[in-house]
């Protein structure tokens, strides 16, 4: 579930709620402590944020102003990503984002840069900045949940297991022929498909959280990397199409 | 007025007033955001502690969100915030290493220029008067 960045009543930018929330928190901690302006990025209300292009420009400015009258070095650290982010929001809100004249110092240069090199940000409405995350834990989900416990079914069905259930299942349906046994299986994928589907839409509501671990050794909330979990399974570039 | 980052009761860096602020606010920010402790202590009297252990693990675990999965909106945003916090770490003498992890782009930039940023060198040790 991302934040709505809207400008005149229309979205413009949808980023993961992290990376909203740290934005916006930025702006209020940089008003609050150093330019007394507003900053022109809203609170969050009702999981939207207003933004005063105008007023962002001229903060940021202010902003650069300060860090380069006194060529201070903290500043252009600490705010660095905060000025580049910034920019990117008025050039999505189709903003004027140029500020001829006024220098950048190192720090802010560099994240700009790095921004300007992402797909996340270039294109009119971003991909999610999570997607490689989002991906290992569609694949993992896939490859781990889905694809065994069809598999498992599969052979329950055609009387291949040998526990109680297994027994039960192949008594259940040793009358059955191919063709009624493959409806049977498509029966039992459409379940797994929607224990799945209703497991990851509760999880987007934060009713319980799936932590996943990627890479590293941390444990992330699934949820806070996509803008709606239950809808990454389906579609033609879903998980299940791709990794199943 | 300054803000005292202290580590052990010594005294590791003192920061112009609304820049330490800054810093301190951003630990709470992220704390809160991904669930894990700074090891950045409130602000009491104009001082704040830093558990050195801890902020190591938390700017590990922020290294590693960003190098496992390339995020490079978050390289951007907290890319400021974690050179400042390795650069007390070295300021303390504490473990500032992070072997295995790539270090993002903006991240060193900022690093490098922390480096050579005279506010940010250890406060000099008071003469006795005598």
């Amino acid at each position: 579930m991302g934040l709505n960045f809207k400008t005149n009543g229309k979205t413009f930018f949808q980023p993961s709620r992290i990376y909203g929330t740290l934005f916006v928190l930025h702006s209020k901690h940089l008003e609050e402590l150093l330019t007394r302006l507003p900053s022109g990025v809203s609170d969050i209300v009702s999981d939207e944020v207003t933004i005063d292009t105008e007023e962002l420009r001229t903060f940021i400015k202010l902003l650069l102003q300060i860090i380069n009258s006194a060529n201070n070095r903290t500043l252009a650290v600490l705010a660095g990503g905060y000025i580049a982010m910034a920019i990117d929001v008025l050039r999505m809100a189709k903003a004027d984002a140029e500020f001829p004249g006024v220098d950048f110092p190192a720090p802010i240069r560099a994240a700009v840069e790095e921004l300007e090199r992402s797909p996340v940000l270039r294109s009119g409405r971003p991909r999610n900045p999570n997607q490689q995350l989002l991906n290992n834990f569609g694949q993992c989900l896939m490859t781990s949940v889905r694809t065994p416990a069809i598999h498992e079914m599969h052979k329950m069905i055609r009387g291949e297991m040998k526990g109680q259930t297994g027994r039960l299942f192949s008594e259940l349906f040793k009358d059955f022929d191919q063709d009624e046994l493959s409806i049977i299986d498509q029966a039992t994928e459409l379940a797994i498909d929607t224990v799945l589907h209703k497991l990851l839409f509760t999880a987007d509501t934060d009713r319980f959280r799936i932590m996943f671990r990627s890479t590293g050794v941390e444990y992330i909330n699934i949820a806070d990397a996509s803008d709606g979990l239950a809808g990454e399974l389906y579609t033609e570039d879903g998980w299940i199409e791709r990794f199943s | 007025m300054a803000l005292i980052f202290k580590v052990g009761g010594n005294t590791i860096s003192e920061q112009v007033r609304p820049f330490g602020l800054l810093f301190v606010r951003q630990s709470k920010d992220v704390e809160r955001l991904f669930e894990f402790s700074s090891g950045v202590g409130d602000i009491v009297s104009d001082e704040v502690t830093i558990d050195t252990e801890i902020l190591w693990s938390f700017i590990a675990r922020l290294l590693q969100i960003i190098d496992g999965s390339n995020n490079r909106t978050m390289a951007t945003l907290l890319g400021g915030y974690i050179a400042m916090a390795i650069n007390l770490l070295r300021l303390a003498g504490a473990k500032s290493e992070f072997p295995g992890i790539e270090i993002a782009s903006p991240i060193r930039v900022a690093l490098a220029e922390l480096e050579g940023s005279p506010n940010l060198r250890p406060p000099r040790p008071k003469r006795s008067g005598l």
